[in-house]
């Protein structure tokens, strides 16, 4: 099954949980795949 | 046998879901409170890159408690007459931006195991008149939807609080027909959760 990735961001940035995600490198994505 | 002072206690995944409807409902309830998280349409346009022209379209009790990660349906809208899953729909900013797409002769079931926003949900449908939105309760790990039946299931934000990822997954398969489109936007960690932190509800839900 293709998966993709088509994008990466940090939807975290600004908040007040932005801390916890550095900690543990918290990174949003956009993910798609198609079933066979 | 007994267990060490240290080992994490097992996750209790039932108040791990109890937590997470408590959070949830709260953004409905108080959208602008101010969480861990962002949230509403400002954010969506700024950082997810959301059309600000297709979130004006919708009513404020649609887009105010939207607290996604990213954008599925940047991926690529449902064709009209599409059949789509939201798993974990919240209060439906992804499902009714789909449902516009997929029309009246199309089908958008939103699943939410939270009342609030179920309840939050059935409210907008009638707000907007898209009545090819369904919500059903249910949680994303035993999807109400039939087998082979949709073309498209996408999710925002929601696998991540989900403590059996396989089986999302599983379900998310089980229920798409063949050639039918996973688009989802979620988190992902980087750098690895001790032992300990997994079994940490706090660290799930903050």
């Amino acid at each position: 099954m293709d998966v993709e990735v088509t994008w990466r961001g940090n939807p975290f940035t600004g908040a007040s949980g932005q801390r916890k995600a550095d900690k543990f490198e918290t990174e949003g994505v956009n993910i798609r795949a198609r079933k066979p | 046998m007994t267990e060490g002072k240290d080992k994490p206690m097992p996750l209790d995944t039932v108040r791990l879901r109890e937590e997470i409807r408590k959070v949830y409902s709260e953004v409905v309830r108080d959208p602008k409170k101010g969480y861990h998280f962002h949230t509403g349409p400002e954010y969506a346009v700024e950082r997810l890159g959301y059309s600000p022209e297709a979130l004006a379209e919708l009513p404020d009790s649609v887009t105010a408690p939207f607290a996604g990660v990213g954008n599925p349906l940047s991926m690529g809208l449902p064709t009209p007459g599409a059949t789509v899953v939201d798993i974990g729909a919240g209060s439906g900013m992804d499902t009714f931006l789909a449902a516009k797409a997929v029309g009246l002769r199309g089908k958008v079931m939103a699943v939410d195991m939270t009342d609030a926003m179920l309840e939050r949900g059935r409210e907008n449908i009638a707000l907007t008149s898209l009545t090819q939105i369904e919500y059903r309760k249910g949680m994303a790990e035993a999807l109400p939807v039939d087998d082979a039946s949709v073309h498209l299931v996408i999710s925002n934000g929601v696998i991540n609080l989900t403590p059996d990822k396989d089986a999302v997954f599983r379900e998310a398969f089980r229920a798409l027909k063949p050639g039918g489109r996973l688009q989802i936007a979620d988190i992902v960690v980087h750098k690895d959760i001790p032992p300990a932190g997994r079994e940490d509800i706090a660290i799930w839900t903050a």
